[in-house]
Parts: C-alpha cells; sequence; structure tokens
C-alpha cells in the first residue's frame, strides 16, 4: 500500500466522521427530544384526529336520517375538519400508524393504479349493502374504507347524499364509523399503559420498540425528511409533471375536495412544531452549538411558509397554469432545500445521520 | 431520495459509461475486481472497481439497484433494481457495454437478486406476484434475449436471495416470508403470520425438492440472505422482525438437515440490532463474513464450527465480498471501501459524494 493513499484516505475519513454533536449532545438532550415532541405534538394529534373521526361519524348518522342542506353542510363541514385533523397526524411516520397496513388504512393515496375508484364505481354501481356497516367494510379492501373513499362517496356527486334513504349517505357514515374506530385505535396505541409513548419515553433503557434513545430521537428526524418528501414527491412533483402537457391535476391529493394545498399547509405546520416546540429540532441543533444551522432552519421555514400562503387557487387548477408552474417549481424548489439542509446538515450537527443501508430494510 | 424521473431522463441523455485508467498502479493483484451499486449525490449507479478502489466502469440505473449477478461462462453481470423495482441492466464486462435492460413481467417485481446457471444460458430471478402475494422464480433464457421462459412457486412469501448449488441443478432460495404490496410502499402486511423458509429447488423443473424452518417460535426471524460453500453448506444472514429486546442469533446454518441456528454472544446480538444485511464466504470457503450496517458492523465466523472469529466496526458496512487471499474480504459501506480480515481492517478507498449500497460482488 502507498503511504500517501492511505494518508489520504484516513484524513477524508477522520473528516467524514467527526461528529461535533457527539461530544455536546448527551443522552438527556436526546430523550428530551423525543419525550417533548411526544406529549406535546403526537398526542394532541391524534385526539384531534380521534375526536374529529367521531364528531364527523355523528354527524353524518344524524344528517342521513334527516337530509336537510344544513345537514349536508355540517357533514361537508366536519369532513374537512377530520381531514385537518389527519393533515396534522400524516407527517408522524412512525409507531401505530405503521403496523400493517401502514397509513394507507386511513388514507390510500396515491392510488396509482386506481385500485380505488375501481372498487368504489363497483361497489356504487351494485349498491353492495356489505359496506354500510363498519364491521364488515373493515373486513374488504382498504380504498373502500379510507379517508379517499369518503371524499369520492360524498364529493363525485354531492347531491345524492340528500336524497332520501341514500346508500351513497349510508355508505358515508359507514367510512366514517371506521375511521372513528381505527382513529380510537390509534389514540389507544400510544397512550395504553405499555403503548408507543411509553416506548419512546423509556426508549434510553431499551424497549420493544427502540433499542435506544438516538433510535427514539432518529424516529422523529426520519420522520421529518419522509414527510417532506412525500410533499416534495408525491403531493407536488406528481401532479406537476415534467412539463405542461404532462400535468395530471387528477394526481393532486385531496382534488376532489380542493383541498391539496390545505393538507400540505397542515403537513407543514406539523413538521414546523417539531421543530420549533420548546425541546424540538431547533433547540436540540442550539444544544448543538450549532447557531447557524438553526437558523438556517428558521429563515427556509419561514419562507415555505410564507410562499405556501401565496397560492390561492386549488393546486390541480395550478398544474395547468403556465404561469403558476414557475412558483410551483419555486415551492418545490425551497421543499428540496429543506429536506436536503435536515437530512445532512441539522443530521450531522445533532449527531443522528441516518446509515444508508442501515435503514434500507432488505 | 431525491432521484426522479426527472432527474434520471438528463443524466441518460449525458450518460455513457466511463471507462478512466486507475490512477494508482500499485494493484494487489492485478485481475480481481468487484462491483456494487451505490448513490452518487442524487443519481444510481453500478460501479466496477479494482482492489485499489479505482473505477474502471459506471453504469447508470434508473432507480437504486440492489444485487448483482455474474456469469462468467458469459461474461455478462446483471444489475437488478431494489425492491418493489422492475429493471434489470445487463452488462458485457469485457466491452464495458450495457447490452440489454430487462422489466419485470406485467404484474410482478424483481426481489433484488438473481444467479445464472453455471452454462450461463439461464438467468433466475427472485419475483413477486402481486395478485397472489406468492413468491415467484423467474427463468429467463439468456440467448433468446433473456425472454422469461418458465416461472416456478417459489414455496413462500417474499423470495430474497437464491443461489446455485454447487451441483449445477439445484437453486437454494431464501423464502423471506415477509408480504409486501408496492401499492403500500414497502410495509410489512404480514409479521404475526410470517413464516420464511429455506427452499431447495429443481432448477430444471421447478420441483421444491425441500423445503426448512426455523422452530416455529423463531418464525420473525427473517431469511434472506445467503452464501453457499463449495462443499454445499448453506449459512444464511437474518433479519429478526420481532420485539427489539429480543437478542437473537442471526446466522442460521443448513448441511443438509435443516436450519440450525449458530450460538452467538449477547454483546454481538445486541451489537447488530436484530439485523444482518449480507453474507459470504472468504476464498478458502473457511471463513463466513456477515455485515449489520445497524450495529455498523462485520463479524467473522468459523465456516466449520460456525463459531465467532472475530469483529471489525465499519460505519453503515453492508456490501461484503470475497477478497484475493484465503482469508480475505472486501467492504463497503458509506463512501468507503475497505480490506478485511477478521482480525485486521485497511481502508482501500474514499469515493466522493458515495453511499455504498447494500451487496457487492467479486468479478472474474
Amino acid at each position: 500500500m502507498n503511504w500517501l493513499w492511505i494518508g489520504t484516505t484516513l484524513i477524508c475519513a477522520a473528516l467524514h466522521t467527526a461528529p461535533a454533536s457527539a461530544d455536546v449532545l448527551k443522552q438527556n438532550d436526546y430523550v428530551q427530544f423525543a419525550n417533548a415532541l411526544t406529549d406535546t405534538i403526537v398526542i394532541p394529534a391524534y385526539e384531534r384526529f380521534a375526536i374529529e373521526t367521531a364528531v364527523l361519524n355523528e354527524t353524518l348518522v344524524g344528517f342521513c336520517a334527516n337530509p336537510t342542506p344544513e345537514g349536508a353542510k355540517a357533514s361537508f363541514d366536519r369532513f374537512h375538519d377530520t381531514m385537518d385533523a389527519w393533515a396534522r397526524v400524516q407527517p408522524l411516520l412512525f409507531g401505530p400508524i405503521m403496523n400493517a397496513p401502514g397509513p394507507a388504512r386511513i388514507q390510500f393515496w396515491p392510488d396509482k393504479r386506481g385500485t380505488g375508484q375501481r372498487h368504489l364505481r363497483r361497489v356504487l354501481g351494485s349498491q353492495d349493502a356489505s359496506v354500510l356497516r363498519a364491521e364488515s367494510l373493515a373486513t374488504k379492501s382498504i380504498a373502500l374504507g379510507d379517508l379517499q373513499a369518503l371524499e369520492y362517496v360524498m364529493f363525485d356527486n354531492p347531491e345524492a347524499l340528500l336524497s332520501p334513504a341514500s346508500f351513497r349517505c349510508a355508505y358515508a357514515s359507514a367510512i366514517a364509523n371506521l375511521q372513528r374506530s381505527r382513529a380510537a385505535t390509534l389514540l389507544q396505541d400510544w397512550t395504553k399503559p405499555d403503548g408507543y409513548r411509553t416506548q419512546v419515553i423509556n426508549a434510553a433503557e431499551g424497549t420493544d420498540a427502540f433499542f435506544d434513545e438516538r433510535e427514539a430521537a432518529s424516529a422523529y428526524l426520519n420522520s421529518i425528511i419522509s414527510a417532506l418528501e412525500i410533499i416534495r414527491l408525491q403531493k407536488l412533483d406528481r401532479p406537476l409533471g415534467l412539463t405542461l402537457d404532462s400535468a395530471r391535476s387528477a394526481r393532486a391529493e385531496s382534488w376532489r375536495s380542493a383541498r391539496s394545498f390545505r393538507n400540505i399547509q397542515l403537513n407543514f405546520e406539523t413538521i414546523t412544531a417539531l421543530l420549533s416546540a420548546p425541546s424540538g429540532l431547533n433547540d436540540l441543533t442550539r444544544k448543538a452549538q450549532k447557531p447557524d444551522t438553526a437558523a438556517a432552519l428558521a429563515q427556509l421555514t419561514d419562507k415555505i411558509r410564507e410562499n405556501l400562503s401565496r397560492f390561492e387557487q386549488p393546486l390541480s387548477a395550478l398544474v395547468s397554469d403556465a404561469n403558476a408552474r414557475p412558483k410551483l417549481e419555486a415551492l418545490l424548489t425551497s421543499f428540496r432545500d429543506l429536506q436536503s439542509l435536515i437530512q445532512d446538515r441539522v443530521a450531522r450537527d445533532v449527531g443522528l445521520v441516518p446509515g444508508f443501508n442501515a435503514t434500507d430494510g432488505d | 431520495m431525491f432521484t426522479s424521473r426527472r432527474m434520471f431522463l438528463s443524466t441518460l441523455a449525458a450518460a455513457t459509461l466511463t471507462s478512466s485508467l486507475p490512477t494508482i498502479t500499485f494493484a494487489r493483484n492485478g485481475g480481481s475486481k468487484w462491483m456494487a451499486c451505490r448513490k452518487v449525490g442524487n443519481t444510481f449507479q453500478a460501479t466496477l472497481l479494482n482492489g485499489n478502489g479505482a473505477i474502471l466502469m459506471d453504469v447508470p440505473l434508473p432507480a437504486r439497484g440492489h444485487g448483482l449477478a455474474t456469469s462468467s461462462a458469459r461474461d455478462h453481470l446483471v444489475i437488478f433494481a431494489r425492491r418493489p423495482g422492475t429493471f434489470a441492466i445487463i452488462v458485457e464486462l469485457t466491452s464495458h457495454t450495457i447490452v440489454q435492460e430487462i422489466t419485470a413481467s406485467a404484474g410482478r417485481h424483481f426481489y433484488g437478486h438473481g444467479c445464472f446457471s453455471q452454462d450461463g444460458k439461464f438467468l433466475y430471478t427472485t419475483e413477486n406476484d402481486l395478485e397472489s402475494g406468492n413468491g415467484v422464480i423467474g427463468v429467463r433464457d439468456v440467448e433468446n434475449g433473456y425472454a422469461l421462459v418458465a416461472s416456478h412457486a417459489s414455496g413462500g412469501i417474499g423470495p430474497h436471495e437464491l443461489a446455485l448449488m454447487p451441483d449445477g441443478k439445484t437453486l437454494a432460495i431464501a423464502n423471506g416470508g415477509i408480504l409486501t404490496n408496492p401499492e403500500l410502499e414497502r410495509a410489512k402486511l404480514n409479521l404475526d403470520t410470517m413464516a420464511p423458509s429455506l427452499v431447495l429447488m429443481n432448477r430444471i423443473n421447478g420441483h421444491i425438492a425441500s423445503m426448512h424452518k426455523l422452530a416455529p417460535e423463531l418464525h420473525q426471524l427473517s431469511v434472506r440472505h445467503m452464501s453457499i460453500a463449495p462443499t454445499g453448506a448453506i449459512v444464511l444472514a437474518l433479519q429478526y422482525e420481532g420485539p427489539k429486546s429480543h437478542r437473537m442469533s442471526l446466522l442460521a446454518t443448513f448441511e443438509g438437515n435443516g436450519l440450525t441456528l449458530a450460538d452467538a454472544p449477547e454483546t454481538l446480538t445486541r451489537a447488530m440490532r436484530n439485523y444482518a444485511g449480507s453474507i459470504v464466504h472468504d476464498p478458502s470457503g473457511q471463513i463466513i463474513g456477515m455485515t449489520s450496517p445497524r450495529g455498523n458492523l462485520v463479524s467473522f465466523w468459523d465456516a466449520n464450527s460456525h463459531t465467532l472469529l472475530g469483529q471489525q466496526t465499519m460505519r453503515d458496512v453492508c456490501g461484503i465480498a470475497p477478497g484475493d487471499m484465503p482469508g480475505e474480504f472486501i467492504l463497503a459501506g458509506g463512501s468507503e471501501t475497505m480490506n478485511a480480515t477478521p482480525l485486521s481492517l485497511s481502508p482501500s478507498g474514499t469515493f466522493a459524494d458515495t453511499q455504498w449500497d447494500n451487496h457487492m460482488v467479486p468479478v472474474a
């Protein structure tokens, strides 16, 4: 071996592995980080989701029994409240929500093969009564009992909900009931005595879910990174397409209820809350003595929040608007910058760089 | 992962296979080469290296790659898409050219591994039949443009690595047991009921000669990667899907009479974090190397007694291949490659903007 070669390699290796944080951050900093986010963000978000799905279910049951225009408005409002609560939960991509079959049991999206619509058209065409009870609905394709199905049933033909003994109305209530039950289970799975909250809180001692406190802290960090990636690739890039000709408005999330941007805004609220909450990621970065990184994070998140608030038309319309596309591309770039900043710089600064192979799972 | 079709299209337009001559000329052993997939910046490639870490060839990939298969009889190497990808790229080694890209047939995806018959006439691939969720072994006729000529049931769910036994007739298949469906991303759908197995299959007619499982209480130990000694003894690298508070040995062996779990010290099982990534024999077949990227370590085992010989630390190490000499291994992880023995570890290359991927193979 050539000594110059070895020397160069060792210097490179040293540069790569010099974790400035390792000496600064203590076990308790990671514990505080994961615990604080669990109690101030995760549990309240699941509580809210459980409440909104229950209220939606009650509202739909009442409306279907007595279909009035006021009842219809209340039902659509409660649908949006439920979606708001879900959009706040959506970036939390770890814990009980990941149990099989994953988040798709709440929202089967993106549905790249059109599976959901195929199933839904069949059920609506045949008025298959077996979907009208949450218990039997739970045993069918998840694409028949999720929030995407509910949106289709309510928004594809809203007048049909108002007809007496409406099949669609009864089906919508059954989906809401199933989602109420799933949301309640998710909350319980977090908060029960040996639940996921306990797994996080005791992570430092090793639990069934975590080898140690750094793995629990990593779950939050990786969740932020994954959520940003989903916003970029699935929510913005897919409907946008490579060119104006390849734009596909029906690929926008929740396009039927015209709330694609609102979903992204609320996803982003949760992401920024994970950053800015006391003992959150910004604080952890400051504790690691990286104030420049913390400042860059704050600056970029402010910019994205402001950009997001500027879009006034639905995403499904804007992707095909030649004038709007540059703004959407710019938004996409800001999200990419934020993901890079967190994935590359913040993760290194706080000593939680996810291993490429370690996170592979193959 | 920033790479999208958006980027790949522009990469392809500009892509040519680089064949830069090694600039460092103090070769350990002139002929040896290795190939592995890697992420470079925001693009994916498969890269051919010599023992000094010099790059001999880069093959651009449309998305993340995984395993590789070589045929010395055919001068072909195949790079497989990472699960649930559908591409496999065939490279002619001596000319450094892409000869073909094949695609999984409709309703199927690749699981990331494959192997050739000894004469290089057939390629065998592990695949998922999406409709049923059952594992399939695809058989492709190399001389007929890699046309799919047969499909055999793998005897389980989620077949991952497969390899040809020394008899040239039998395929050893690691049925990982985990049900996934690309519509649900990479969610594991059957952890409560998973039933991994090692299957020995007649490659000619697809008949399953035997199927081997660990004890029922160990059903969450996924059988995923393997290496076969010249004697036909099989070693398997496992991944445990049960509670993280359980400590499991992740090395199973098969010598004709069922699967046996090797004894592993608790310090090692704790350090490996229930996850082994890749496993190979050294050139002598006497030593086994098994990587754990979650534990940032590689462990070495006596291939006869299945006792632990030693371990080395390397960040995110997963790719492992036999080295030049008995007792030697090549490792890849993070942006580095290393030469290793049970007693030593030395860097052999550092690669800009690189994340080496799961697997590495020797190329004759």
